[in-house]
């Protein structure tokens, strides 16, 4: 059970990967995680993985898919219902298809959940969040924003299906930026900021045959670093108190890959505000959900 | 023209792989389909289909035009062209042939440019065709001891971007398609000439591992396609009414290009040689 004095932290797809690492480095800093997860039965085990790791963990499994808006508001519900206030919020959770799919709306399924569900989310629980420095709102984006764009055309990416993960990717980082500058305008002290974790397996060979999956997996972890390296720029991002609102971070070293969290290359589409306002007014119209700050 | 008459489609190296498989559902779906092929015994069973085969080497100028000729005074001309004869030339760029490697140009370049040429007369006074050109993903992505072949598929990727751009206005559609890991006779059929190329030399090593790599692929395995996952790609590509410029499916081969997209060369260049073992 939460207390009043305890800090709370969501992390979104906490039960595996990055998302897994980050719960780790949020309860051993003394936060109440909601583990914010699609499947009760991988959350559990995840769960008793977390308290293996760090025994004073204190934990909650809360059940979110990000792909499905009546999820993210039944869960925003809940949690506003069972907590008076959210101190760190981290939009971790993504997917990666190689496949053209989409949600139940006709939304390209990467976009839907890797973009506008934490959109939707954020924007239910901004209220909850103390104006305060040590609040945070960290963004997850990706080496692959970097040559992507937003196809405001083409948005299901019908055109070259390809794109549309680091499409989700680059509206991470527009969402991180853009929600940074309108808690200035609005006086707020809450820190938005968005990370990348580098190179990392997560759902890199997904929808492989089982075969060629581990094989690649094998072959190319050389090249990537560990899923608690990278996490770091998360926890970093949330936890540390020299990070501005707006700031974007990664590993450091070769090619961004991996290395010591420090700040990250953004693609310049992300110096354009315009696009970024763009892209808001849109979520804002695709979730049918006005995000007002301050309000 | 007229929305009954039923449309004529041309397959290039359709006696195997992609080529056949693509004929059949052609044929399936309707369309009065040549498949085109320097084998044309093999392509027999093609005609329990309804197809109609046509021997043809598409480096050989007689060949080409004699094809087109005749499905021009059968049928009035081709109204989709599918070009997908093609070869691969694996082994170093030093070690390669060079009279092989102006072959494999030869096939995969100058072959679909000149079929092209002659198609498109018919294509642009009907203000109505389709041309798909199979690419690979190696159209998009490189490959050590693949130069000759990946710089013919880079070659006709460019090639199939300026024509979809010139012959927008005359209503004609011009498709890349990308096969990834498909398993074919073809594909098989790279490993012995890799070896004798480059299996022995200063390359032996990479050689070995991509032979490897090639004998791994095979749909039983799940590492490789059939090529009817490529031909479903062709026929939706033909049918849809604003297809895609490019269409990419077969094992492998999505990745492939996403680790391309995001990863600088030389990252790409490490990430490649890490998976071929």
């Amino acid at each position: 059970m939460s207390t009043q004095h305890e800090r709370i932290a969501i992390v979104t797809g906490a039960n595996n990967g990055i998302g897994f690492e980050t719960t780790v480095g949020m309860a051993d800093a003394g936060f109440h995680v909601i583990m914010a997860c699609r499947s009760e039965a991988k959350a559990d085990a995840a769960k008793a993985d977390v308290i293996a790791r760090v025994p004073t963990a204190s934990l909650d499994i809360l059940l979110l898919d990000l792909s499905d808006p009546d999820s993210v508001r039944a869960f925003a519900d809940v949690f506003r219902a069972r907590h008076g206030k959210l101190d760190v919020l981290i939009n971790n959770a993504g997917i990666l298809l190689y496949s053209a799919q989409t949600n139940a709306d006709g939304v390209e399924l990467q976009f839907a959940t890797n973009h506008l569900g934490h959109f939707l989310l954020t924007a239910l629980l901004a209220d909850m969040i103390p104006d305060d420095p040590a609040s945070r709102i960290v963004s997850l984006s990706s080496i692959a924003h970097k040559s992507a764009r937003i196809h405001f055309d083409d948005l299901t990416c019908e055109q070259d299906p390809a794109a549309a993960y680091g499409q989700s990717k680059l509206a991470c980082l527009l969402f991180g930026d853009e929600l940074a500058r309108r808690l200035k305008v609005a006086g707020q002290t809450i820190r938005a900021l968005t990370v990348h974790p580098g190179g990392s397996d997560s759902g890199l060979f997904n929808e492989l045959d089982p075969a060629s999956r581990e094989a690649m997996k094998a072959q190319v972890a050389p090249l990537l670093h560990s899923n608690a390296d990278a996490a770091k720029p998360s926890l970093f991002a949330a936890l540390s108190d020299r990070v501005e609102g707006g700031d974007f971070y990664g590993p450091t070293g070769p090619e961004e890959m991996s290395g010591k969290t420090g700040a990250a290359i953004r693609n310049p589409v992300s110096e354009d505000d315009a696009i970024a306002k763009r892209l808001w007014r849109l979520s804002e119209e695709m979730t049918g959900q006005t995000f007002a700050i301050g309000g | 023209m007229s929305g009954t008459k039923e449309r004529v489609a041309l397959v290039t190296g359709a006696s195997s792989g992609i080529g056949k498989a693509t004929a059949e559902a052609l044929a399936k779906a309707g369309y009065i389909v040549y498949p085109a092929a320097r084998r044309v015994e093999i392509m027999e069973d093609l005609k329990s289909l309804g197809c109609i085969p046509i021997k043809m080497d598409v480096t050989k100028e007689a060949d080409v035009k004699a094809a087109v000729e005749r499905i021009t005074r059968d049928h009035g001309g081709v109204d989709i062209l599918v070009n997908n004869a093609g070869l691969s030339v694996y082994g170093s760029v030093e070690e390669t042939d060079i009279e092989k490697a102006r072959y494999q140009f030869d096939v995969n370049f100058f072959g679909v440019g000149r079929l092209t040429q002659l198609i498109l007369p018919h294509m642009r006074r009907q203000r109505w065709g389709k041309i798909v050109n199979v690419s690979s993903g190696e159209g998009r992505v490189h490959a050590p001891l693949a130069a000759w072949y990946v710089s013919s598929k880079f070659a006709l990727e460019g090639f199939s971007d300026c024509l979809r751009a010139e012959m927008a206005q005359f209503g004609i559609d011009v498709v890349v398609i990308r096969p990834g890991a498909i398993d074919t006779e073809i594909t098989g059929g790279f490993i012995e000439p890799l070896l004798k190329t480059s299996g022995h030399g200063p390359y032996a090593g990479t050689a070995r591992k991509m032979a490897d790599w090639f004998r791994n692929m095979s749909a039983e395995k799940g590492t490789a396609s059939p090529p009817q996952v490529i031909a479903e790609k062709i026929l939706e590509a033909i049918e849809a009414s604003k297809p895609r410029t490019r269409y990419a499916a077969g094992v492998g081969v999505r990745q492939a290009i996403f680790f391309r997209q995001i990863l600088s060369d030389r990252m790409f260049d490490r990430f490649m040689m890490r998976m071929l073992g």
